[in-house]
């Protein structure tokens, strides 16, 4: 625990900047890094409306990824079946695949919904009274699982490609387009936050708690 | 204006000396225990799965990918022509994003490591490298392949009742292309690059 400590211990505290494109620690008082010439920051530029902006979004459209057909599906001599996300896991699901029934769900519904809650948590909690260990480990995670919601996108694009033919054919649709932007929308969330803002909050009130 | 020796945490701002690192040592933050310097890149290697990766790519493109057989129809596709599908249903932006998604980054990737280590090998364009370096960096969440080769099984799986699935080379290639790119992966850190690009100029 960095308690009781003299020594400043962090970029700020010594008036240095963290260059997150070169790694290079450099004085604050220019604007741009003397190494690879990108504007220095020492927080990412008003990452918390950024942050907020791609997360309302994504949570918008999250509904018509989850209501609108992603597939649809014509048979000859059957009516067409129009699949939503979910319908088609519980398709898969009740015709045994159970492994694949649950890749999807975890990819698809899980996922999204898991990296929007993270996100929401850390946006309206962001002055901690403890370490934000978590919370770091919980950024880094959604960071790391981000594009493996992509799975059902590719999905549909194959299918719609691979079944064209006179007895059956599958078509995509906007639901899949609307899901595809909630994974985008929730990526540039991720990279839009900084979470070093929770650590200077954290830091200040220890700070005040000390004195 | 450059502290030369010293370098921070991105994610929890905390400050460190810079040492040499040894090979098998990592620096952790003790802070926020995010592996700041993983100490791992094989630059050598990382080359030989990208070239590797370059040139199954061009395979895994220009062969078919896989073949159905459905009521004794056939239809084969390549990576391209799922990707046209898209288009052909009026799904023009996804069309664009998933050929952003698969084609365009995880190429742009794989030559960007084959360019970087010849670049740090022969000592050529170091400045050109670096701006390839950045733009590695922003890219790399964007980098699906692996993400796609699931979504093919999880078709396939999808398809199987209804029709007869054959492999043909592009798949073969597209899934032995994964493996290379997760190897490039592994070997070619970032981080690493990124500082080996910067330091080389000053030793
Ligand atoms: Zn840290």
């Amino acid at each position: 625990m960095p308690t009781l400590k003299n020594e400043p211990d962090t970029c700020r505290e010594y008036g240095f900047c963290n260059c997150l494109e070169c790694g290079a620690v450099v004085k604050k008082d220019i604007t741009l890094c003397p190494r690879c010439h990108s504007h220095l920051h020492s927080r990412k530029p008003k990452s918390l409306q950024k942050s907020w902006m791609f997360l309302i979004t994504s949570i918008i459209l999250f509904f018509p990824a989850n209501l609108l057909p992603i597939t649809y599906t014509r048979t000859i001599g059957q009516p067409v079946q129009v699949d939503t996300i979910m319908s088609s896991i519980l398709f898969l699901w009740h015709h045994g695949s159970y492994a694949v029934a649950s890749i999807i769900f975890v990819a698809s519904i899980f996922t999204p919904f898991f990296k929007i809650a993270v996100l929401l948590y850390l946006l309206t909690h962001p002055a901690p009274k403890r370490p934000p260990v978590i919370q770091t480990k919980l950024y880094r995670f959604i960071h790391f699982v981000g594009r493996w919601s992509m799975i059902d996108v590719f999905v549909v694009a194959l299918l719609g490609a691979l079944v064209q033919n006179n007895l059956a054919s599958i078509t995509p649709g906007a639901g899949i387009f609307a899901f595809a932007a909630v994974v985008v929308a929730t990526m540039f969330a991720t990279e839009q936050f900084d979470i070093r803002i929770l650590w200077d909050k954290y830091r200040d009130y220890s700070c005040k708690n000390q004195s | 204006m450059i502290i030369h020796n010293r370098i921070a945490c991105p994610y929890c701002d905390t400050i460190y000396d810079k040492k040499h690192l040894q090979p098998n040592e990592s620096l952790v933050c003790s802070v926020c225990h995010t592996t700041i310097d993983r100490g791992a890149a094989d630059f050598r290697r990382a080359f030989i799965f990208a070239l590797t990766g370059v040139i199954l790519f061009v395979i895994a493109n220009a062969y078919p990918f896989i073949t159905i057989e459905l009521a004794g129809q056939q239809t084969t596709i390549t990576i391209a022509s799922s990707i046209d599908s898209l288009f052909n249903n009026r799904l023009d932006i996804l069309g664009i994003l998933v050929f952003f998604l698969i084609i365009i980054t995880p190429l742009w990737y794989l030559l960007g490591v084959v360019w970087v280590v010849l670049s740090f090998r022969f000592n050529i364009a170091i400045s050109l490298t670096r701006r390839f370096l950045h733009l590695m960096t922003h890219l790399s969440p964007w980098n699906m392949l692996e993400v796609y080769l699931v979504g093919v099984l999880v078709m396939i799986v999808k398809v199987m009742q209804m029709a007869d699935i054959h492999f043909d080379y592009g798949f073969w290639a597209f899934s032995a292309l994964m493996g290379c790119s997760i190897l490039a992966n592994y070997y070619f850190d970032l981080a690493d690059a990124v500082t080996h690009a910067y330091t080389e100029e000053r030793a």
